[in-house]
């Protein structure tokens, strides 16, 4: 019976995955062509609202870490907490106000310091799917020491911080 | 994708909700941002918002699990809260099983104390009575013995009146020789000590039957005997039982037309029920429990002869059995006499 009850909820759960994916593709060709255009204080905006959700996603990941702990949730927790730490840093170097002290021009600035925090995220989001597949297999044995994973993902944090603020960056956008 | 074949898929919830957000991110990523030619066009908006959205989808698989975490912890604290409460329950009932279990230990050895002194003055005043008894037989014999001599020496000078008395005292010495032997009987049938053996019923009772030809004298008395079961129990007593009840049955179903007496039995839960039914004078039921005691009866001697002795010594017997003894009856209207025994295992039986 609860074979049966698995089974049918894997089904609906790959029918969300395919219609979520279809969803956003038909979103896209509905709007890929409307002529809007924002500018400088709505992307900081919207990249407030990403850097607190961001902030929230890894505080709750954490609370639920110390309430039972596993890789995952200690991976996720330190994960989103790197990922607000650089889409706040994204937020404040793109922002008008900002504009005037940095180094390069927003066309570059603003799209490689955004794909810094994805590939932040999505680095840290892997390397917490190795942790907990090692946890499963291991057991509490697996289990990493928190301390030890606050100080590699502080140290990668800032290393993603420093690489997108020292290397030259190369322009972004390509004039067509 | 395994974890859609792998079972448990609440404790994958969250893997549900991250893989919504990396689509989400993905489509974002790899459709929208692509699409955006220049800063803050629709496709560049567009990939912020999917940002957010996979975010979001993230914190809300992180709230979801929260919450089964927290309704988990809910039912185990309910369930502790049970476990406690049937603890406590448990040790109260232990507790209070203590208590009785002294107050019964308690109860037992004052029950004890006072059966052994019961048995100790029981035997006390069987002995005193047996003594008594058997003394008592000796000046008796005496008595019945020098007024034969008189009457077979003196009857000459004796007139009809002085011989009249010496046989009232002769009588009434015999009398009080039986009402003796009586005592006595009653008094071994409390000592005696029972060698229980299995007794074929059937032909005990027909014995006892055969024995009372004697006091049935010529009447033709209408006996009806059914099939007994055997019972293992001690051969002197049943039969004296058997005898007594019997007896009792002849004399007061006498002036019946036919007498007619009935043995009959019936097998109950763990017991056998023996009956002895007659047609004879009956008694009136609100004296049936004073049939059994020591010399009482229930009918005048110049009707009924006897010396009330019978019954009580069946009653014995029976309890000695570890059984009991009733009589139903009404005026009249005969009488039945039954006594219920433990049913005994016999040897052989399953």
């Amino acid at each position: 019976m609860n074979s049966i009850v698995l089974v049918n909820k894997s089904k609906q759960r790959l029918i969300i995955y395919f219609l979520l994916t279809v969803g956003l593709m038909f979103c896209f060709f509905l709007l890929k062509d409307i002529p809007w255009h924002s500018d400088a204080q709505f992307h900081t905006l919207l990249e407030a609202v990403a850097t607190f959700l961001a902030f929230m996603v890894g505080v709750v990941a954490l609370v639920r870490y110390y309430s039972r702990p596993t890789n995952s949730f200690l991976f996720i927790g330190t994960a989103f907490l790197g990922t607000a730490f650089l889409d706040g840093y994204h937020t404040v170097i793109t922002s008008t106000w900002m504009q005037p002290f940095a180094a390069s021009l927003p066309d570059t600035l603003i799209p490689w310091s955004w794909v810094a925090s994805r590939i932040f995220l999505a680095i840290m989001l892997y390397v917490g799917f190795l942790a907990t597949q090692y946890e499963e297999k291991m057991g509490e044995k697996g289990r990493f020491n928190p301390q030890i994973v606050f100080f590699a993902v502080a140290s990668f944090t800032l290393a993603s911080f420093l690489f997108f603020i020292l290397v030259p960056l190369p322009q972004a956008y390509i004039a067509e | 994708m395994g974890y859609l074949r792998e079972g448990g898929w609440r404790h994958h919830v969250l893997q549900h909700w991250l893989i919504m957000a990396l689509i989400v991110s993905l489509v974002g990523q790899t459709v929208f941002m692509p699409a955006s030619h220049e800063l803050f066009d629709m496709g560049f908006d567009l990939a912020h918002i999917l940002k957010k959205l996979s975010y979001i989808l993230v914190l809300s698989g992180l709230l979801i699990n929260m919450l089964f975490l927290y309704r988990q912890a809910e039912k185990t604290t309910q369930l502790q809260h049970e476990i406690d409460e049937r603890k406590l329950l448990e040790q109260e009932r232990a507790r209070y099983h203590q208590q009785l279990e002294k107050e019964v230990e308690k109860r037992t050895a004052d029950l004890h104390h006072k059966t052994t002194e019961l048995e100790t003055s029981n035997k006390d005043l069987e002995a005193f009575s047996y003594s008594v008894s058997h003394d008592l037989r000796a000046p008796l014999r005496a008595i019945d013995g020098f007024i034969s001599i008189i009457k077979e020496d003196y009857g000459d000078k004796l007139d009809e009146e002085g011989l009249r008395l010496f046989s009232v005292v002769r009588d009434n010495a015999r009398k009080m020789g039986s009402l003796i032997e009586d005592v006595l009987h009653f008094s071994r049938a409390g000592r005696h000590e029972l060698e229980p053996v299995v007794i074929n019923m059937n032909a005990l009772v027909d014995e006892v039957w055969k024995s009372l030809s004697e006091q049935r004298g010529k009447l033709a008395y209408q006996f009806e005997r059914s099939e007994l079961p055997d019972y293992k129990g001690d051969t002197h007593a049943i039969r004296q039982v058997w005898q007594n009840l019997l007896s009792n049955a002849i004399k007061f179903s006498r002036n019946s037309q036919p007498p007619i007496i009935q043995v009959m039995s019936k097998k109950e839960a763990n017991q056998i029920l023996f009956l002895v039914k007659d047609n004879g004078a009956g008694f009136n039921p609100e004296y049936a429990n004073k049939l059994f005691l020591l010399f009482q009866r229930l009918h005048g001697m110049d009707e009924f002869e006897g010396t009330g002795v019978g019954l009580a010594v069946v009653k014995r017997f029976i309890q000695k059995h570890g059984g009991i003894v009733k009589a139903e009856s009404n005026v009249n209207q005969g009488a039945t006499f039954s006594f219920i025994l433990p049913e005994i295992k016999l040897s052989g039986e399953s």
